[in-house]
């Protein structure tokens, strides 16, 4: 195994089922991938797809029920709480939900460090104030409260505070949704400067597939807790295999090619209840191509090109 | 025929720190069964002028015009009863949040069947019922009969949407104004939601003015854009040439800032550095001179006007050649 690797595993996440000790919520179904350092993991799917429950069964503020995730060989099963967090931080999607209101910026930022290591106050103030130079805000704003702050700066505070423990992964749960594409562009700047400087990997989680492409290395494509497609960024956008990525492709207004432009209609536009998931290949219900095996066959994940999809045809 | 049209169209508002100019020297129009898409960021303007053009603003408003026409009808002559006609009826709206936008506690058929009750007071009973079932088909709900009677708790995103939509198009508007109408769905129902648009469109010969920051959206929707940058409209003109060859700064620095619209990975992403201006204090000259890459030493000092060549319109001292 490469060194300072994620490794993730046939990773599950049931929810019960209120009323009944034997159906589940099927929130994340056999999921695995690799991470390499300094690389960008792209995650798509629409909402309700388990891209936020992966994010949060890898950060751990959800127990997984089954697989296993561990990085550089050792099991997070066996880690304790303090190193796993010096290993994996995440950064959420609403940067003002996500900062506690009450808290100046650098108690922010230095939060995690207060916590999980001896460090005085004014040593953690002293490196707050180094990151918010790093993320490109000014420090004499580290004793401003987060409402102060505009919306692209707020992100930039929410990134610092998941740098401070020198992770070597960060889970960008959609960093840039809520922000304008101005803004969006300078934040998606700082990530990648800031990879380059620190050799992070990323998970990057995003609806938004151009923003996913320009950032991602690689790519996974979720469709009700499922791998429907994984593999190389470049690839899976200029030759996608499964119809979900062609649909997708094609309901985002990025792709120009003309077999994508004129991939055939959903059938249906509705997400099936993940609580009463459909059979055989789950997505068959609105699969423009599906065939009768679908109906009954669930399809593995198999790889082909260095590539893994999920699809019978 | 050109249905709506707004000249000069200024609105403030009165606020504790004084009075704010929201949106200044903004005119355009809309012709008959077009689509006018309006682009620009947070705060520049786009949603307020809608909520003008539908009589929705609040009370410490004030707008003003040298003209501000729908239909023929002065808008700004009208009372509240005199909005009442217009709104839900001649102008449909469809918001950006379908969760938000529709009244929990009652089923769907109640919502459409108000509008109708409003606007359309010389039909039954039955010919409402008739009507609701016809615009569910109409706006592609499946199973639309076992749906009149869902609350919208009950109804996914695209769902509520479409029965947004359902409710705009119930009485045949003349102009349907779409504020982000896609924003909070995802991808593959915002397609559809798009070729439903493109379709009642047709159908309808509807006007539609389509808002969104999405470029990319904008781009293939619509034949006529315009850029707005702090409650001004900075360009405007046929959306391909637009794209393609933008003139204004700050079009080519929101196009250039668009990941989908570059070639490589290696490309650092165009940002466009600073804030928009505190509308407390607006700048003297152009509004955009504090961001511009283009700028001289006038910019900051006279505002720059209007100026027409064939079918753009452009508010810049230096444009882009």
């Amino acid at each position: 195994m490469t060194a300072n690797s994620l490794l993730v595993q046939n990773l599950k996440k049931f929810y019960p089922v209120k009323g009944s000790s034997e159906k589940f919520v099927k929130a994340l179904n056999d999921v695995s991938f690799t991470l390499p350092p300094n690389t960008t993991l792209g995650i798509v799917g629409e909402s309700g797809c388990g891209k936020s429950t992966l994010a949060k069964t890898l950060m751990g503020l959800e127990d997984k029920t089954h697989g296993s995730i561990s990085f550089n060989d050792n099991s997070f099963d066996n880690m304790s709480n303090k190193v796993k967090y010096e290993t994996m931080q995440m950064v959420f999607q609403d940067p003002l939900d996500s900062l506690n209101p009450r808290k100046k910026a650098w108690e922010i930022i230095a939060d995690p460090l207060l916590i999980n290591s001896k460090v005085s106050k004014t040593e953690a103030l002293k490196k707050a104030q180094e990151l918010m130079a790093k993320v490109g805000l000014r420090p004499e704003q580290s004793h401003k409260y987060p409402h102060m702050f505009s919306g692209g700066q707020r992100q930039r505070l929410g990134i610092a505070r998941a740098l401070i423990l020198n992770p070597k992964v960060l889970i960008l749960d959609e960093p840039v949704s809520a922000l304008d594409v101005s803004v969006q562009a300078q934040i998606l700047n700082l990530l990648k400067e800031l990879q380059k400087d620190l050799g992070l990997s990323y998970i990057f989680i995003s609806h938004d597939l151009s923003v996913v492409n320009y950032m991602a290395d690689d790519i996974m494509v979720m469709y009700l807790g499922r791998v429907a497609e994984y593999g190389n960024a470049d690839k899976v956008f200029n030759n996608p295999y499964h119809p979900y990525t062609k649909t997708l492709l094609k309901s985002g207004h990025i792709s120009q090619s003309e077999e994508i432009k004129s991939f055939p209609k959903l059938i249906s536009s509705e997400l099936p209840s993940p609580l009463n998931p459909p059979t055989g290949c789950a997505f068959h219900t609105r699969c423009p191509l599906a065939k009768d095996e679908c109906h009954s066959i669930l399809p593995e994940v198999e790889s082909k090109n260095e590539r893994s999809v999920s699809c019978l045809l | 025929m050109t249905l709506l049209v707004a000249k000069n169209l200024q609105i403030q508002f009165k606020t504790k720190k004084g009075i704010i100019t929201a949106v200044r020297d903004v005119s355009f129009s809309v012709e008959s069964g077009e689509t006018l898409g309006v682009v620009g960021e947070s705060g520049c303007g786009k949603s307020i002028t809608n909520m003008a053009l539908m009589g929705l603003l609040p009370d410490n408003a004030i707008v003003t015009a040298d003209t501000l026409s729908f239909n023929g009808v002065d808008l700004l002559s009208l009372n509240e009863k005199g909005w009442q006609d217009i709104r839900g009826g001649q102008m449909g709206m469809i918001f950006q949040d379908p969760m938000n936008s529709l009244n929990p506690c009652y089923t769907v058929e109640q919502q459409i069947n108000e509008v109708l009750e409003i606007h359309c007071p010389e039909m039954t009973k039955e010919q409402r019922a008739e009507k609701i079932l016809s615009l569910l088909v109409d706006v592609g709900i499946p199973a639309p009969k076992e749906r009149l009677s869902a609350y919208p708790h009950e109804l996914s995103g695209g769902m509520s949407q479409r029965v947004m939509i359902a409710m705009a198009i119930a009485c045949n508007p003349k102009l349907l104004i779409a504020d982000e109408p896609t924003t909070a769905l995802d991808v593959t129902v915002q397609q559809q939601i798009l070729e439903l648009l493109e379709k009642l469109q047709n159908d309808h010969g509807m006007s539609v003015i389509f808002v969104s920051h999405d470029l990319s959206v904008v781009k293939d929707i619509t034949k006529k854009i315009q850029v707005m940058y702090a409650g001004e409209i900075i360009e405007s003109g046929i959306t391909k040439t637009i794209i393609s060859n933008p003139e204004h700064p700050y079009t080519k620095g929101l196009l250039d800032s668009i990941p989908s619209f570059h070639d490589t990975k290696d490309d650092v992403l165009f940002s466009i550095p600073g804030l928009v201006p505190d509308l407390h204090s607006r700048p003297k000259g152009c509004q955009f001179e504090g961001r511009c890459f283009n700028k001289k030493d006038d910019c900051s000092s006279s505002w720059p006007t209007i100026t027409q060549k064939d079918d753009r319109v452009l508010r810049c001292h230096y444009p882009l050649k």
